[in-house]
Formats: structure tokens, C-alpha cells, sequence
């Protein structure tokens, strides 16, 4: 009879010699909501943050580089603390949420590597930072110029970063980004996070860039974009990409660049076009668009290649400014607005087809893949120089645009 | 005091099948095969998982010349008390080590993903006690738990399968065998490797009631797993490119972690994870135990009043594999050695002890 | 409780080889004499002159023989006695015309004068007394060696009221009582069957109860059959009262945590399952029947089911295995999401849970601990109140009780919100002794969950599985006919198949009559049985 009872002690028993080791309560955890990389020193603090000055300028260089052998430590990480006793949903214990001011804790703290960045943090909070909730990761341009790939190691290791974070590149400091209260949100590196996903309306934001993405396009040394954010006190505005040639920023694209990039890349979910009215030469008339759908072909050329991109967009009328009251909508008008929209379209793709060619040279309409996919023996022979040859590239784009809906009124 | 006289369905061998091959391959298979075949690997992985049936079809015969007797009870058989104990035993290495050392990567997956701070010890113990526990009731009670088990992992993993589709770009893999013939050959014994453990058709095939439908149960059961472990490898090629696959560890749960819906409940779709790769792992390790059990009672003469203790030994056994290595690259390293041992055993042994069965017997036949 | 068991072992061991119930009384082989007051003065004392015990003389042929009746009195109809066997007596013997005094013997009494049931004819005191025990009337004559054991017995008991434990929306309202005739009669107008065979045992030595075995002949497996009258005839113990000590000695293994033999108290139900191939047990003075065997799937079902529209049945039968699942593991689960692995978690979710547990002393383990300790006092209280009183308290006491801490910040408002879907879900579960399993399988759940986290839940899980996978009841292993597959019988485990589908009855209960209805057109619901 002990024999058969003597298994179950003995696991019973084992389970009280384990300790548990991994057991933290969750509110003692120090979620890391955003961080933010800047060069060292961080940039004076921009008269638009006045909330977050607490203590001069010496005081606070002093605190982010205690104790640190290096020499001049090169860069400043901030991480963004939500500050827990406020993080309750129930409106009645907090009462109206934003006025009492920020829900977050931003830490700076100076050194060379990440690592040891996290484990100086340690020494000023009480709680351990926790990154499986990280939201945001906000670099500034200043240290993107001098190239990613030192950086990010520490964000692939570690088991609990997600491919997921989304990485953003700021004008300026990177810090004041995360400094912003929003108004409709309790932070802001939750508020930074779900800005792409307004993509499906707004063709002008990348939001197929996440962590993963970038390292993706950096093992297989593929150029690519990041979306660029600017901030003011309340607000955050993604205001285009930044354009990097292998792991290096060299430029910025403006909105209308990348529009362009995510048609041409077959990425785009939606969108504003406008064009010229055909009845109106000043009126301006504006297409949703519903569906995208690109296709690049590469076309033989004597030497090398060029690509046909047929890009087919299917949308519904959205907007006539400047019509005459009684005016109708016919056919005719349809017909002139879908080519008013298709050339309005091609123009603004060969400009900044152009333009990239000409001032970057960076390959982000990822026309390598699809010789790669295509031509694969030809790939085969260019794949080293393609960086020198994507300029002098030919392109030949055609819009095809499709009229759905018009709307409620004639 | 059995009213009803047990033995194995047939349908059951599937189950069993899909669920034992299924084990920690599916989590490093990707990254092996990359070096190898690069992005054409999806298409060895299907090879391999041709050339394991073939092989598993080998074992299946053996099986069925001698349908009362388990693959140990056959090789005593086949050579007589001494020899055939002496071709038992590197089949018995390679059922332990393969056992233990899943565990131990196992383990490795468990703590970088769930747990970081619990010692290896801790989770090889807990894995091994319920191992134990389970392995001490009958092979019905084990089929028994794979059914409950099947349903469950099997919809995680095909529904995970087609999640990650949403994300997948199909210029990851092209162009499509582009002068890598030679890369899909190289990897074809890599991937045949991934498929181990098929040949516990033979050690189930004699609690069978009739031979009659174990046929094509069990090639339901190949090509199930087949197709799955093929997806894994197509799914994340299309979601991560061979240049990236070439830097991860775990790819197939890295995947995991890229599945994201905003804004609801499941958020985070990786804990799903958990609930595959925790029982596959577990009921891989609990066959592989069992077979195991059964070659030392085999090797031993053990009689079956005692076959417990045998059982209860495993667990002191399993965990001292499970921890000898050193680190996690030191245990991916043990388990390549295990993985080409097993091809011998698979590829060469198996066939020719199959070849000298049907001489052996059509000789009795004649005689 | 210790001496109970400690008698029931050594009597056991004691008890010859096929375990017979034969009690060993002294007066196993004394007859009566032809002396009537010897024989009562006998009676009596053997029965050491309790209070109930009347005897009556009664004069025959002008006082010239003597006859005499013995009886309990709280057991017996006294009119039955007077009408039909006094009276009848009395009345033979007065008007001469009918017999002489040589001519009344045993048999003339037996053929013509009683005018009531079961006659036995008896001469040994050991049957004598247990007859009369029992509720029968003992006749004896002046100067006969045999006597007559007369079946009078009435047993007061309940009416047949509402089911308590198993409550039905749209079934019948009837369930079993504490009396064995009645309870058969309630399966009996319910199953008109021939069949249907009732087989009675005694069991326990000093209570001497009746103890009845239910079954189809030509339904169920005989296998089965044997199996059980082999468990009952082992049975040796001083009694049978409350039968938890017939449970424990017929369940195929007593330390399971889970029920291996279910409890019912609705006829309806015990004869769906006669038809299905089960036995049924009917232990006197206990309002319940035993069906053997049983699977889990079993244990989930409800009769409800039955009297509902498939689809929502279905659905509700779903929810049922989702409620065994939440009642075991949830609040391991919240121990493991909360300390072990928040990433798991949506954001926000994580971020609003620690804020509502900030200023909580006790860390999440122990505040769960001292939860479903709480829990469990509280349902423990609410069985022992008054039924007016008892829901309502338990129900107020621990909304209040958790309201109140929450507000004294001992634990946080998630968790109570945890316990209150646990103990919801506990309840949903049908059968009351799979319940009280889910609740003792919690606390292991929840001690791996502390240390190894979601990890630890599914090991424990895995050996629950593996555990539960090994139990067998009466020979069918208890997750039939989930696993192994059998596709037949699915339609009433986890979903409930349309009736018109029951074509054939469980496979796993390996009946010897697989067929159970013929459906002559679809949906017009008639069932034909056939025979």
C-alpha cells in the first residue's frame, strides 16, 4: 500500500522543494511601453516640453552617466514607464484621466550597450524593466545616419522583444516624442503604435514596419523605409519615411514620396488621390481608393532590363469641389475623371521614381525582388553591382483607375 | 475483471503516428534546413518526408511478419537470444538519447519563451514525473491521452498555419529551384531526419486487433505529417525569407510571436503556441519512453511483475540526458549525432533486417 | 470513521471465500416446537422484548387449538392483518361446517383461509425472526411444526416529491424516495417491458437490507451483469446505511478522485439508461440509484438535453465541458497570466489589472489561495443551512464579502471577479460528485501554477489526462466513447445529434441488441422499438 502512495510523496514533495523562481506580481513589473535612442548628449530640450524639466540640465547628465567607465558613452536610451497606480480603467477612482497630467515615467540613462543600459536603469527604479509589452521603439535620425545595424542586436536577442515593435525614425531628438501627453490616449507609446494602422485610409503612412520587417530587409540586404514621426506637445504626427541605403538613413521622403512607395511596393490599403476636374480647371476632384493591386514586370532591354509597372486602382468618387450646382454627373465625366486620376497618378510616380533614383540611389520599391524572382539568372550576374545599376534603371508606369461608387448625390 | 477485451483501433495508429513525429523538429528543422536548400526547403522537407515513409514502410513489414511481437521480441526472433539482443542495442541508444534529448531542447524552447529564471532541472523533473506517470499505465492509456490531445493540437496548428498565411509574401521563395537542385538533394537525408520516430508503427502493431485497415492508417499518418511539418517550413519561408531564417534559433516560434490582432482579447496569439508545442513535445517524450520501456524489458528479460521498476528507472535516466550537455548549441549538436545514428538504423539497418526476415521466413515456409 | 473502516477490512479478510451474506445468527437452526406460548416466550426474547413487538392468541374451534400472530407493529398494516388473516381464521373455525380440527392443516390454511400475498412456509427461528423483521406477520398453530410467514409489511416513508439535486426545467418532477417499493414501481410504469428484471440481494449484516439489481435482459451485457452481482455478494459489512460504504466497495477503485458509479434521482433518467445497456443498483432506505458503468461524457449530460431543440441543446452541452474546464483551472490560470506571464495579456488588459492590484499586500498566490478557501467554507455553509436560507446567503455572503474586501484593499476586484465565474462554472456542472472532483483538482492546478506557471498548468493537465484516461468503470474505460473514436457514438457526447440519428445504441456498452429505433419517415418522430 506505501509503495504505490510513496510515487505521489515523493512528487508532492518535490513540488514544495521548488521554490518558484519566475513569480513576479504584475504590478511590480516596470513595463517598458517606448523607448527612444538618441545620440549622447541628448539635444537641449525643445521649449515645448516644459512638464518634463525637472531638474537642470547638469543634474540630469550627471544621473544618466553615473557610473560609467567608458569614456564618452555614445548613445541615450529613454524608456517610457506607465505609471501603474494611474492605470486603472474604472473612471471613478482616477476622474477624468488626463488633466492630473502624465500617465508615464520617462528615464534617460547613457551608455554603449543596451544591456548595460537596462541594468543601470535597475539601479534607478524599484521595478524591472519588462519589454513583452514594448509598444514603440523611437530612433532619431542623428544616430539612423550612422547606421542601424549596431543598435538593434540587443532588440533580437532578447526573448522578450517582439518582432512586432514598431520602429519609428524622428526628426530631431527622439526623446521629446515620447515626451508628448496625448489627449485621446494615457501614453504615448501606445498612441505612436497605432497611428499606422490608420493606413487603411491613409496612403500617405508606412505600416508594414515593424521590427521584423527591418530585419528582415537587413539580413537580406534589401534597402528600405521607416516611417518618420515629429511631435508637439500633444500631438505626433508620421509625416512621411526615411529612406536608408543598407543600414544607413540618407534621406527623408515626404508624404507624397511615400504614397508612391507603397503603390509601386503593391502595400498600399487605401487612400486620398486628387486630380484636376475635367470640367473645371480649378476644381479638384478626389478618388478613395478601395484596392490597389501593382504588378512589376521586367521587360528585356538590350542591356539589362527595364520594369513595367501596371498599377490597377479600383475607387469610389469621394469629392467634386468647385461644381456647378445643377451639374450631373455622367458618364462622360466618369470616363474623364478616370484618366484625369490615372495621369495625375503616373506623373507623381515618375517624379519621385525620379527623384530617388537620381538623389539616393536606394532601391526601395524592391525592384531586386522581382528581377530576383523573374530573371534569376540574370540576378545571378548583376546581384553585386545592383546598387550601381538601380539608377540608370528604366521605368515605364501605367495607372489603370476604376471608378466604383459615386456616392450619395448625383 | 475486463469486460471488454482492449486493444488499439486502427484509426489509432495515425493519431499516435502524427503525434509522435511531431516532437521538437518542428521547432529547429527550419533553421537546418535553410543552410542547406535555402529557400527551396519546403520542397525537401516534403522529399524527406517521402523517403521516411519509405523507410517507415520497411519497419511496417518487419512488423507484420511477426503480428504478435513487438520490434524488440522481433529482433530476439530474427537473431536468436545473443544477436538478436546485439542489434537491439543501438536501436535502444537511439530511443533513449533521441527521448532524453528532446527533452532537453524542449526545455531550452520552455525557458526562453515562458520561463526565464526556473533551472533546467526543475522543468526536466516536472517533464519527466507525469512522463513517468503516464508511461507506468498501459499503451491504452497513452493512445487514449493522444486521442484527447489530437483534436486540440492539430486545429492550434492548422489554424495557426493559415493565420500566418495573411502575412506571407510569395517573392520570399522565389524563384522556385533556381539552381539549387544540388541544395534540395543535399538536404533531402536533413530532412528525412526531422521525420524520426516513425517507427513506432512497429512497436504498436501488435495490439492490434486486425492488421486489416493499419495500412492505410498509417499512411494517413505520414502524409499528415508531411503535409504539417512542410507547411511549418513553407509558412516560414514566406513570412521570413532564408536570409533570416539563417539568424534565428527557433524560427517556427518566432513566427508565433509575430501574430498580432489589435485590440482584442487575443492579442497576443502566441500563448496558443503553448498549447501545441507542450503536448507534442510531451507525447513524443511518453512514446519514446514507452519503446524504450519496452526494449529494456526485452533486452533484460525482465518478467512482468517487474516491468514497473523499469518504468520508474527512465525517470532518473531521462533526466540525467536531459541535463548532461552544457548549453543549448552543445544539445542541438548531441542531437545531430543522434539524428544520423537514427538514419543508419533507419535507411540501412531496418531494410536489411526486413530483406532477412522474408528470407527467414519463406525458408520456414519451405521447410 | 477509523473503526467503521478497521471493521469493514477485518471482516473482509474474515468472511469466506465467495462472500456469502449468510448472518450468523445463534439460532440458526432452532425450530419452533409445537407449543405455542414456548414459541412466543421464544420470539420474544430473541427479539429481547421490545415494545413493538404484539402477539396475539387467537381460539380456534371453541378453544381447542390455539393459534397465534406475532408482529412488529410499526411495520405492518394492523388492517391487513385483521382482514385477511384474523378474521379469515376466526371465521373458518367457527362455522364447523367448513373444516373439522383434523382436517386444518398448513395447506388448507395456505389455499384457503389467508386471503392475502406471499405466504412462506417457515420452521426455523433464524427465518422466522428475520421475516418478521421485515414486516411480515408470523401465524402459528397449536400442534403444528411449521408456521406461516404472512407479507404485511407497510413501511411509512416519503411521498414521492420533486428531484433535489438534479432539477429538471421541463421533465417530469418525479424522483425516488426512501422505499424500495416504491421506487421500483416508479421505474416499472415507466418501462412496461418484460424484460426489465429486477434481481434482489441482502446486504449487510446486521441492517439486512434489500439490495436491487435493474437491468434489460437482452440489452444489456451480461458481462456487466456478473460483474456486479459479483461485487455485491462480497459486500460483508455490519451495514449499508447511507451506502457510501456500498459505493466504496463496489467502485472499481475507491481512491479515484473522480465518481466511477453515478448517482441519480430521476426515474426518467435511470431509464434511458437501462435502455442504453447499464445497471441499475436500488439500495433501500437511500433515495438514489447507482448507475454502472459510467464514462464522463456521461457524467455531463443532463436530461435537459433531451426535452430541448438539439441545436441549443448542443450548444448548452458545450458550455457544460467549457464549465468542467473553467471550475478546475481558472484560477490557476489567473495566478499564471498575472504572475508568470503578463506578456500573454493584451496591453491595456495587463496595464488595468495592475493597476486595480496596486496596494494589494498579499502577493497574486496568496490572494487566490485565500480565495478559493473562502469559496469553499462558503459552499460548504450552504449546504448545511436551511434551504430557504442557504442560496441567499451564500450568494450575498460572498458578493458582500468580497465587496468588502476589495474595498479594504485585502484583495483586488479581478480577483473576486475570478472566484465568482469559478464557482458559477462549478455549479453547472450536472452531476454532483464530478463537481466537488473539479474543485479538489483545482488546488494542485494551482500549487504547479505557482511554481512553473502555464507550464505547470499543462503538465498538470497532461497528468490529470493520463490519470483520468486509466480509470475504468465496471470494464468501460471512463472517456468512452471519446477516445478511443468512435464516430458512432459522438452524437451524445459533446454535441447532441437530432433524435431522428439514435438509430443504434452506444457501442462501447457492447449491448447484445444493438438496435434501438427504426424511423419510418424523417422528422415525423415516431420510434418504433424494435424487440
Amino acid at each position: 500500500m506505501l509503495k504505490k502512495y510513496l510515487f505521489f510523496i515523493m512528487m508532492v514533495g518535490l513540488m514544495f522543494i521548488f521554490r518558484s523562481w519566475d513569480r513576479v506580481d504584475i504590478e511590480t513589473r516596470g513595463y517598458v511601453l517606448g523607448i527612444a535612442i538618441d545620440e549622447y548628449p541628448p539635444m537641449p530640450y525643445g521649449q515645448n516640453n516644459p512638464g518634463s524639466q525637472e531638474a537642470s540640465e547638469e543634474e540630469k547628465r550627471k544621473f544618466e552617466s553615473m557610473e560609467l567607465d567608458i569614456n564618452r558613452p555614445r548613445y541615450a536610451m529613454t524608456i517610457q514607464f506607465p505609471i501603474i497606480k494611474k492605470a486603472t480603467m474604472t473612471a471613478a477612482s482616477v476622474g477624468g484621466g488626463n488633466s492630473q497630467g502624465s500617465k508615464t515615467w520617462q528615464l534617460t540613462q547613457a551608455g554603449d550597450s543596451f544591456v548595460d543600459m537596462n541594468e543601470e536603469i535597475t539601479s534607478r527604479t524599484d521595478l524591472i524593466p519588462y519589454y513583452e509589452h514594448l509598444q514603440s521603439i523611437i530612433i532619431s535620425d542623428a544616430v539612423a545616419r550612422k547606421g542601424l545595424h549596431d543598435i538593434l542586436d540587443f532588440f533580437v536577442r532578447d526573448p522578450e522583444m517582439r518582432r512586432r515593435v514598431k520602429v519609428f525614425i524622428s526628426k530631431g531628438e527622439a526623446k521629446r516624442i515620447l515626451d508628448v501627453i496625448p489627449k485621446i490616449e494615457d501614453y504615448s507609446a501606445i498612441y505612436l503604435s497605432r497611428l499606422p494602422l490608420n493606413a487603411k485610409v491613409n496612403s500617405r503612412i508606412l505600416h508594414e514596419t515593424d521590427l521584423g520587417e527591418l530585419l528582415i530587409s537587413l539580413h537580406s540586404d534589401q534597402d528600405f523605409v521607416l516611417p518618420s514621426v515629429n511631435a508637439t506637445k500633444d500631438e505626433i504626427k508620421d509625416c512621411g519615411c526615411a529612406i536608408f541605403k543598407n543600414d544607413r538613413m540618407v534621406g527623408w521622403g515626404d508624404e507624397i514620396d511615400t504614397e508612391v512607395i507603397k503603390l509601386i511596393r503593391d502595400k498600399s490599403l487605401g487612400g486620398i488621390i486628387t486630380a484636376t476636374s475635367p470640367n473645371d480647371e480649378d476644381g479638384i476632384i478626389s478618388l478613395k481608393i478601395t484596392n490597389v493591386k501593382t504588378k512589376i514586370t521586367p521587360v528585356p532591354q538590350d542591356s539589362g532590363y527595364s520594369f513595367n509597372i501596371d498599377v490597377q486602382i479600383k475607387g469610389n468618387l469621394a469629392e467634386i469641389t468647385n461644381q456647378e450646382i445643377h451639374g450631373i454627373l455622367t458618364e462622360d465625366f466618369l470616363k474623364k475623371s478616370e484618366m484625369n486620376f490615372s495621369m495625375a497618378v503616373e506623373e507623381r510616380c515618375r517624379k519621385v521614381i525620379r527623384k530617388i533614383q537620381e538623389e539616393y540611389g536606394a532601391d526601395i520599391f524592391h525592384l531586386n525582388t522581382v528581377l530576383k524572382a523573374e530573371k534569376p539568372a540574370y540576378w545571378k550576374r548583376v546581384k553585386d553591382q545592383w546598387r550601381d545599376i538601380f539608377p540608370t534603371v528604366k521605368t515605364n508606369v501605367h495607372v489603370g483607375i476604376m471608378i466604383r461608387q459615386i456616392g450619395n448625390s448625383r | 475483471m475486463a469486460v471488454i477485451k482492449e486493444n488499439l483501433k486502427p484509426i489509432q495508429i495515425m493519431t499516435i503516428t502524427v503525434s509522435t513525429l511531431l516532437g521538437v523538429n518542428i521547432f529547429t528543422v527550419q533553421h537546418e534546413l535553410v543552410v542547406i536548400a535555402g529557400q527551396d526547403m519546403w520542397l525537401s522537407a516534403i522529399l524527406g518526408g517521402l523517403l521516411a515513409y519509405a523507410g517507415g514502410l520497411s519497419l511496417y513489414y518487419l512488423a507484420k511478419l511477426y503480428p504478435k511481437s513487438n520490434l524488440p521480441e522481433i529482433f530476439i526472433q530474427l537473431g536468436g537470444k545473443i544477436i538478436g539482443r546485439i542489434i537491439l542495442i543501438p536501436f535502444m541508444v537511439y530511443v533513449l538519447l533521441y527521448g532524453g534529448l528532446s527533452l532537453r531542447i524542449f526545455t531550452q524552447v520552455t525557458r526562453v519563451f515562458l520561463l526565464d529564471r526556473t533551472p533546467t532541472y526543475a522543468i526536466v523533473l516536472l517533464m519527466c514525473v507525469v512522463v513517468v506517470y503516464v508511461v507506468n499505465k498501459n499503451i491504452y492509456t497513452i493512445s487514449n491521452v493522444i486521442d484527447l490531445l489530437f483534436p486540440v493540437f492539430m486545429g492550434a496548428l492548422v489554424l495557426f498555419i493559415f493565420i500566418t498565411l495573411r502575412q506571407a509574401d510569395i517573392y520570399r521563395i522565389e524563384p522556385i529551384l533556381f539552381e539549387n537542385t544540388r541544395g534540395v538533394i543535399d538536404s533531402i537525408i536533413p530532412a528525412y531526419q526531422a521525420f524520426s520516430g516513425y517507427g513506432i508503427i512497429a512497436y504498436i502493431l501488435c495490439y492490434m486487433q486486425t492488421i486489416k485497415k493499419t495500412f492505410k492508417w498509417y499512411t494517413i499518418g505520414m502524409t499528415v505529417t508531411t503535409i504539417l511539418i512542410s507547411a511549418s517550413v513553407l509558412v516560414t519561408l514566406l513570412n521570413f525569407g532564408p536570409d533570416e531564417i539563417k539568424t534565428m534559433v527557433y524560427p517556427f516560434l518566432a513566427l508565433s510571436k509575430t501574430i498580432e490582432f489589435s485590440n482584442t482579447l487575443v492579442e497576443r496569439l502566441e500563448g496558443f503556441m503553448v498549447i501545441i508545442w507542450i503536448p507534442v513535445t510531451f507525447i513524443t517524450i511518453t512514446v519514446f519512453t514507452f519503446a524504450s520501456v519496452r526494449n529494456f524489458v526485452t533486452l533484460l528479460s525482465v518478467k512482468p511483475k517487474y516491468e514497473k521498476f523499469v518504468v520508474y528507472a527512465h525517470l532518473p535516466l531521462l533526466a540525467y540526458i536531459g541535463l548532461y550537455s552544457r548549453n543549448s548549441l552543445e544539445a542541438l549538436k548531441y542531437f545531430d549525432y543522434t539524428q544520423v545514428l537514427a538514419t543508419y538504423l533507419g535507411l540501412i539497418a531496418s531494410p536489411a533486417l526486413l530483406i532477412i526476415a522474408l528470407i527467414k521466413t519463406r525458408r520456414e515456409k519451405h521447410a | 470513521m477509523a473503526r467503521l473502516y478497521k471493521r469493514l477490512f477485518m471482516n473482509q479478510k474474515e468472511s469466506n471465500g465467495n462472500g456469502n451474506t449468510d448472518t450468523k445468527n445463534n439460532y440458526n437452526s432452532q425450530v419452533i416446537s409445537t407449543d405455542i406460548s414456548k414459541n412466543i416466550k421464544d420470539l420474544k426474547n430473541a427479539m429481547n422484548n421490545s415494545i413493538d413487538i404484539i402477539s396475539k392468541e387467537i381460539m380456534l374451534f371453541g378453544a381447542d387449538m390455539l393459534a397465534a400472530v406475532i408482529f412488529i407493529n410499526n411495520l405492518v398494516n394492523e388492517d391487513t392483518i385483521n382482514e385477511h388473516i384474523i378474521k379469515p381464521i376466526t371465521r373458518v373455525s367457527n362455522s364447523a361446517a367448513n373444516f373439522t380440527k383434523s382436517s386444518f392443516d398448513i395447506n388448507t390454511i395456505i389455499d384457503s383461509v389467508i386471503t392475502t400475498g406471499s405466504i412462506v412456509v417457515v420452521q426455523t427461528f433464524d427465518d422466522i425472526v428475520h421475516g418478521i423483521l421485515t414486516g411480515d406477520t408470523f401465524l402459528c398453530i397449536q400442534g403444528m411444526e411449521k408456521g406461516l410467514l404472512i407479507n404485511t409489511s407497510e413501511f411509512k416513508g416519503r411521498t414521492i416529491g420533486e428531484p433535489l439535486l438534479e432539477p429538471s426545467v421541463k421533465g417530469p418532477q418525479e424522483a425516488f424516495v426512501e422505499l424500495l417499493k416504491d421506487n421500483l414501481g416508479l421505474i416499472r410504469k415507466r418501462l412496461r417491458d418484460p424484460n426489465l428484471t429486477f434481481e434482489v440481494h441482502i446486504i449487510g449484516r446486521r441492517t439486512k437490507g434489500n439490495v436491487v439489481l435493474a437491468y434489460m435482459k437482452g440489452i444489456v451485457n451480461e458481462d456487466i451483469v456478473k460483474e456486479v452481482r459479483k461485487r455485491i455478494q462480497k459486500v460483508d459489512t455490519d451495514d449499508n446505511v447511507g451506502s457510501a460504504q456500498v459505493l466504496h466497495l463496489l467502485s472499481d477503485n475507491p481512491n479515484s478522485v473522480f465518481p466511477l458509479i453515478q448517482a441519480t434521482e430521476r426515474p426518467d433518467k435511470t431509464v434511458a439508461s437501462l435502455l442504453e445497456g447499464r445497471v441499475a443498483i436500488i439500495v433501500e432506505g437511500v433515495p438514489r440509484l447507482y448507475l454502472v458503468p459510467v464514462t464522463l461524457p456521461m457524467l455531463i449530460q443532463s436530461i435537459d438535453d433531451y426535452y430541448e431543440n438539439w441545436i441549443v441543446g448542443s450548444m448548452i452541452r458545450l458550455m457544460r465541458y467549457i464549465a468542467l474546464f473553467i471550475s478546475a483551472a481558472l484560477p490557476a490560470l489567473y495566478i499564471a497570466m498575472t504572475s508568470f506571464h503578463p506578456g500573454l495579456l493584451p496591453t491595456i488588459l495587463a496595464l488595468s489589472i495592475a493597476g486595480s492590484r496596486t496596494g494589494v499586500p498579499f502577493p497574486s498566490v496568496i490572494e487566490a489561495v485565500l480565495m478559493v478557501g473562502t469559496l469553499e467554507l462558503l459552499q460548504e455553509a450552504g449546504i448545511r443551512l436551511p434551504r430557504t436560507v442557504g442560496q441567499t446567503v451564500s450568494i450575498v455572503g460572498g458578493l458582500v464579502i468580497g465587496q468588502a474586501a476589495v474595498q479594504a484593499g485585502i484583495i483586488s476586484p479581478i480577483m473576486v471577479i475570478v472566484i465568482a465565474i469559478t464557482a458559477i462554472a462549478s455549479f453547472a456542472i450536472p452531476d454532483y460528485s464530478l463537481g466537488l472532483s473539479t474543485r479538489f483538482v483545482r488546488i494542485p492546478l494551482m500549487f504547479l501554477a505557482t511554481t512553473f506557471g502555464a507550464y505547470g498548468i499543462i503538465m498538470g493537465i497532461l497528468f490529470i489526462l493520463g490519470y483520468v484516461c486509466s480509470l475504468k468503470s465496471f470494464g468501460v474505460r471512463y472517456l468512452e466513447p471519446v477516445t478511443p473514436y468512435r464516430i458512432r457514438d459522438m452524437k451524445d457526447t459533446l454535441i447532441k445529434a437530432p433524435q431522428w440519428t439514435f438509430g443504434k445504441r452506444p457501442e462501447f456498452l457492447n449491448p447484445e441488441d444493438t438496435q434501438r429505433q427504426i424511423i419510418k419517415e424523417k422528422g415525423s418522430g415516431s420510434n418504433k422499438r424494435k424487440s
